[in-house]
């Protein structure tokens, strides 16, 4: 089996995802034009030798619809070879669009590939292209179906997290994220987004709050409270895990991933497709996974699929030395850093999606950007990324430094 | 036509009064016979030049409890034997045609060409109000005695000749929804301002006032029938659709944590049938509705609520050396108030309970 290294990364600044946002006015296409473009002109990559564009993309309709990772290979001016796909597993595409590319080259069957994602909130908005898992009742019931916030209230309530837990994890992320921007930690791989004249539209993630704290947040409502009730969720929830007497509302916007717009690319080859390109190689995919989990739960699946990838590479918790895991909600994180005992500092170094927030269908792509750079920074060798997925899925990489 | 179920006229005006009267029966039930009569009626109104339309009422207090229940119990056996005899798929071939028949028949009225009105006094209920259903127009009475509805789900069943998907097309889908499960019966006004009958007046004006509309509306179609006819909520997958069926899914869970095939069932039919013209939503519908009769909660729902249940309320299988037993709620169900003796439970405080909530009548002892 050939290895896949990743060669480069690059993604957008992250827009705040409504109407006032600084990325409202940019289509989706030109999102992830700009990533493509910004990955192939940076490596210098002749024209038409990349064998794939694989996007994630969650909202697949309107401005995102027809295949838009061909769209954009075209936009980007990579020469009419090149072919694309657009897949969809929720919030981990982006992660999954790179494990597809990595895949095909590791069988032998691609020597260069891009996988990465794209979403634009504010233009497509989130649920654009429907809900089927909670619509049919063929499926929604038996699925224990609730909105993920609820999913991520019922986290909370089991594994006993509080309002202050998930708050002070919220804190912490805008922190981080504020500070790794003023060291310019994110440089290397944010290409801003200009308009067609060259001007700039936007350089930075824009939702980040340096000051906000505990009592800023403490001040929020608990968002899912009234759906859970009036929706009949809270039941669900409880049905799917009766120890749980009854659900403890503790997220709200504040400790939420936010709704930005976004895209993100990941430049994959083999070893003699960098050799021929002149390029070197930032680091080794070392295995990835996918897993079904619980369903009432939601979003604890990265917890499974860790545990499958570990048992796949053989590796353990202590062979890490960096993880991303999404920030989709505090209690996710939490939860992650609970079952599997892991220091704090290790984890979500420089901010995540509470901070930054998380462009569906790209997020799986920049972060794990986000973990090769901050490796590379801190000269350390291996990195995990792994996402929350609806319908209760979770997807997991591990690279390492080459 | 050779009719018993029925008496059948036709008015100077051309509109024909079929009025269901079964002979030697207190109430009209709809059964084998009745259905090929309603066939016969159909096909008479639809040959006969000089028919108008045909104005559909009741010769007696009520109007009809619906199906016979001993008919699908009947039909129930009858797959049994089939499955012995023929095999699995024969047998079911047979109880899908048998039990999709009655809607099918509904579907044929109301796709007949002519006018059908229905002219409701008294209970109308189950299968008589799935005729009313595709009936084009229907008048109820404002007596007080008149009550519509569609109570099959209390025998864990659903309504199956029509029902789920005509108020489906009638009323928004919550409203339509909850009216499913609930199976109430519901009072003239209330079943006019949901949008279920077209018109309420004094008893003996609603068979004149059934011919008057027949007579200003000779090309009747439903509405679902009509070119550009829309869903009360908009399409099943839309936004308002979104704000529908996960509520909807969810609360389903929390009210029978998923027991209840015949609930579960008239989920899946308006979901599926809303997405689809009537015929097939028809047909769907009969698919859910034979798979659930052929469940096991519902023969014993249709056995212990329906068949038996006069014996049930008189205790009559209850063992009468055996002292009710446990928290008070199981005690006063299983028990008959002229009842003597002990009762027992899990410990002196609980019998106590027990003792108490049925009355003064026991002396109670922990085990």
């Amino acid at each position: 089996m050939a290895d896949a290294f990743v060669y480069d990364h690059v993604r957008t600044p992250r827009g705040k995802g409504k109407a006032d946002g600084s990325l409202h006015e940019v289509t989706a296409l030109r999102l992830a034009e700009t990533a493509l473009r910004a990955i192939a002109t940076r490596n210098n990559l002749e024209k038409g030798s990349v064998e794939d564009v694989i996007l994630g993309c969650v909202d697949p309709v309107g401005e995102a619809s027809g295949d838009i990772a061909r769209s954009a290979a075209i936009a980007a001016d990579y020469g009419f070879q090149v072919p694309g796909i657009q897949i969809n597993r929720f919030c981990a595409s982006g992660l999954d669009a790179v494990a597809a590319g990595a895949a095909q080259v590791m069988a032998g069957q691609k020597d260069l590939v891009v996988g990465g994602g794209v979403e634009s909130m504010s233009r497509v908005g989130m649920g654009a292209s429907g809900m089927l898992p909670a619509v049919d009742p063929s499926v929604a019931i038996p699925s224990y179906f609730s909105p993920q916030g609820v999913a991520a209230d019922l986290i909370a309530t089991k594994y006993g997290f509080t309002r202050d837990d998930v708050d002070a994890l919220a804190v912490a992320s805008h922190k981080k994220a504020a500070a790794a921007w003023a060291e310019g930690r994110f440089a290397k791989s944010v290409v801003p987004v200009k308009d067609v004249n060259g001007l700039t539209i936007l350089a930075k993630d824009e939702t980040i709050r340096p000051n906000t704290d505990m009592q800023t947040l403490g001040g929020l409502k608990a968002s899912f409270a009234m759906m859970g009730e009036q929706g009949g969720f809270n039941a669900v929830a409880i049905q799917g895990h009766p120890e749980v007497e009854k659900i403890n509302h503790v997220h709200h916007a504040g400790n939420s991933s936010g709704i930005v717009d976004g895209a993100a690319a990941v430049l994959v080859g083999n070893k003699a497709a960098g050799r021929k390109a002149g390029l070197k190689p930032r680091a080794r995919i070392r295995g990835f996974a996918t897993i079904g989990s619980d369903l009432a739960l939601v979003l604890t699946g990265p917890v499974d699929v860790t545990q499958r990838l570990f048992a796949r590479t053989g590796m353990t918790m202590k062979d890490i030395d960096l993880i991303e895991i999404n920030e989709a909600f505090s209690s996710v994180v939490l939860r992650y850093m609970q079952a599997f005992d892991i220091d704090p500092a290790k984890v979500n170094v420089n901010g995540g999606a509470i901070a930054m927030g998380h462009p569906l269908g790209a997020t799986g792509a920049m972060i794990l950007g986000t973990v090769i750079d901050e490796l590379e920074r801190r000269d350390l060798n291996t990195g995990l990324v792994t996402l929350c997925v609806a319908h209760g899925m979770g997807t997991a990489m591990i690279v390492e430094r080459v | 036509m050779n009719l018993t179920h029925f008496r059948f006229e036709t008015d100077a005006d051309g509109i024909a009064l079929a009025t269901w009267d079964s002979p030697g029966k207190s109430m009209n039930v709809i059964d084998q016979n009745v259905m090929a009569e309603l066939n016969q009626i159909i096909d008479h109104v639809v040959a006969t030049e000089a028919i108008k339309g045909c104005v559909i009422t009741s010769g007696k207090e009520a109007f009809s409890g619906g199906a016979d229940l001993t008919m699908l119990q009947g039909l129930g056996m009858e797959y049994a034997k089939l499955v012995k005899t023929k095999g699995e798929e024969p047998a079911m071939a047979f109880f899908f045609e048998a039990t999709a028949r009655l809607s099918l028949l509904y579907r044929k009225l109301e796709t007949c060409g002519k006018p059908f009105a229905a002219a409701v006094h008294g209970t109308c209920l189950g299968g008589a109000f799935e005729l009313a259903l595709s009936c084009h127009f229907r008048i109820l009475s404002d007596s007080d005695k008149t009550r519509v509805g569609l109570p099959e789900i209390k025998v864990g069943l659903f309504p199956g000749a029509g029902g789920t998907q005509r108020v489906a097309r009638l009323m928004q889908t919550g409203d339509a929804l909850q009216m499913l499960f609930k199976g109430d019966q519901i009072k003239p006004a209330a079943a006019r301002s949901m949008g279920l009958v077209h018109a309420v007046g004094p008893r003996d004006q609603i068979v004149q006032a059934a011919k008057e509309w027949i007579k200003a509306n000779p090309n009747a179609k439903a509405p679902w029938d009509m070119e550009g006819y829309k869903l009360p909520s908009n399409k099943v997958h839309s936004p308002a659709g979104m704000m529908i069926w996960p509520p909807a899914n969810a609360i389903y869970r929390r009210e029978t944590s998923d027991n209840y095939p015949a609930a579960k069932a008239i989920l899946k039919a308006v979901y599926e049938g809303l997405q689809l013209p009537m015929d097939l939503a028809l047909r769907v519908e009969s698919r859910y509705f034979a798979q659930i009769l052929r469940t096991p909660e519902a023969a014993a729902m249709i056995r212990s609520l329906f068949l038996s249940k006069g014996e049930l309320e008189k205790g009559a299988r209850r063992p009468a050396d055996i002292p009710p037993t446990g928290q008070g709620l199981f005690a006063q169900a299983d028990v008959r108030p002229d009842h003597e003796g002990p009762c027992q439970d899990r410990g002196p405080r609980c019998a106590a309970r027990t003792h108490h909530a049925i009355g003064g009548l026991f002396h109670a002892q922990g085990l």
